[in-house]
């Protein structure tokens, strides 16, 4: 169903489809995300979950980690790296507005998070209450809170199927969109680079992903994505990210790049853009790909045979995820 | 909560709605010098 819609949108075109969908399902979340809000803030120990989650530590500003982990954070949340902004951006019109259009994305992502935050934690604290335990014990990260946390914490509500329902409709709009957009960065490659139809090139990725996916929805199904995504996320996209922006800032002529961006915007970029680009972000973005090699070496050689041969997954995933 | 609690919240919501809410004036306002300027031609 999934890579059926994920097909159609994709197939019939930027106008007609990824961008109706995006209509469809943009404001359909946030409709979505409100409801849950406002069911959240009403249950008891909403507040002690906000306060957990909003109230400041502001010696953590001198801990370098913090730092790489927010780099971390905002950097998959924006979702660089993956080529999304590249394939979207290049159907604008080459008079856009480039720094407004980024400012806006990154504004809007960092409010969508913001107000996520409160819809997930104002669940976490009543259900910290209900369990009679601290927030840290009931607060997960990833797939698990994702799919457990929210739907758990309205099982006593009067209408538990109607906001677990509401919930999972919520993940599933959310997910679809992302799904459109990294195929469409597929899709967009193989036309370019095979000189397809987009129809074709639609075809032909949306049959190969389904076979591909459907390893994930076997019985291992979990244990698999788990080790796919690790690989891809902390290595595949650091890897493909870093070598990007070495590329761009160091082999192209960046102040060339910035004359062209400032010419048609009104908000103008400096010289701390160039300096963010060429020095801070391949610093960053060097130290997470270094801290997670180091992290997997030390977890592999403590790890028990069975979890290496499980892990032996990971590179080749990784690899083939270059391909394209 | 605690005030410094409902501060970060609110400022937290405020740099990033706020700032959403000025990209959005700034490209209405660019959309609506287009058109006029199609209008007069």
């Amino acid at each position: 169903m999934t890579w059926f819609l994920t097909f159609i949108a994709v197939f019939t075109g930027v106008k007609s489809g990824i961008e109706r969908m995006s209509k469809i399902f943009m404001p359909l979340l946030f409709l979505l995300v409100f409801i849950f809000i406002g069911r959240g803030l009403m249950l008891p120990g909403a507040a002690e979950g906000l306060n957990w989650l909003f109230k400041p530590n502001f010696s953590a500003i001198m801990d370098g980690k913090v730092w790489a982990d927010a780099f971390g954070q905002i950097f998959y949340s924006l979702s660089i790296g993956f080529g999304i902004m590249l394939s979207y951006a290049s159907y604008l019109p080459k008079k856009s507005d480039i720094n407004n259009n980024a400012c806006m994305t990154v504004f809007i992502n960092c409010g969508f998070s913001v107000i996520s935050g409160i819809m997930i934690f104002s669940v976490l604290g009543y259900m910290a209450q209900q369990q009679g335990v601290p927030i840290s014990k009931v607060a997960g990260s990833g797939v698990g809170a994702g799919l457990h946390h929210p739907a758990d914490g309205h099982q006593p509500d009067v209408r538990p199927r109607l906001f677990g329902t509401l919930f999972f409709l919520a993940l599933c709009v959310a997910g679809l969109s992302s799904m459109i957009s990294l195929n469409e960065v597929v899709v967009a490659a193989l036309i370019e680079k095979m000189n397809i139809s987009r129809k074709k090139a639609a075809i032909l990725f949306s049959c190969l992903g389904f076979l591909v996916s459907c390893a994930f929805a076997t019985g291992s199904g979990v244990l698999l994505l788990d080790i796919v995504d690790h690989f891809i996320n902390n290595f595949g996209v650091l890897i493909g990210a870093f070598i990007e922006i070495l590329f761009v800032t160091w082999f192209c002529n960046i102040d060339d790049l910035r004359r062209h961006i400032n010419r048609t915007s009104d908000i103008k970029v400096g010289a701390l853009w160039t300096v963010s680009l060429r020095f801070i972000t391949p610093a960053m973005l060097g130290f997470m790909l270094v801290s997670n090699c180091i992290g997997d070496i030390e977890k592999t050689t403590a790890a028990t045979p069975r979890r290496r041969r499980c892990s032996s997954a990971g590179p080749p995933s990784f690899c083939a995820s270059c391909a394209p | 909560m605690t005030t410094s609690a409902i501060v970060m919240m609110v400022f937290g919501l405020a740099i990033t709605w706020g700032g959403a809410i000025v990209c959005f004036r700034i490209a209405f306002r660019k959309e609506h010098q287009a058109r006029r300027l199609r209008d007069d031609e």
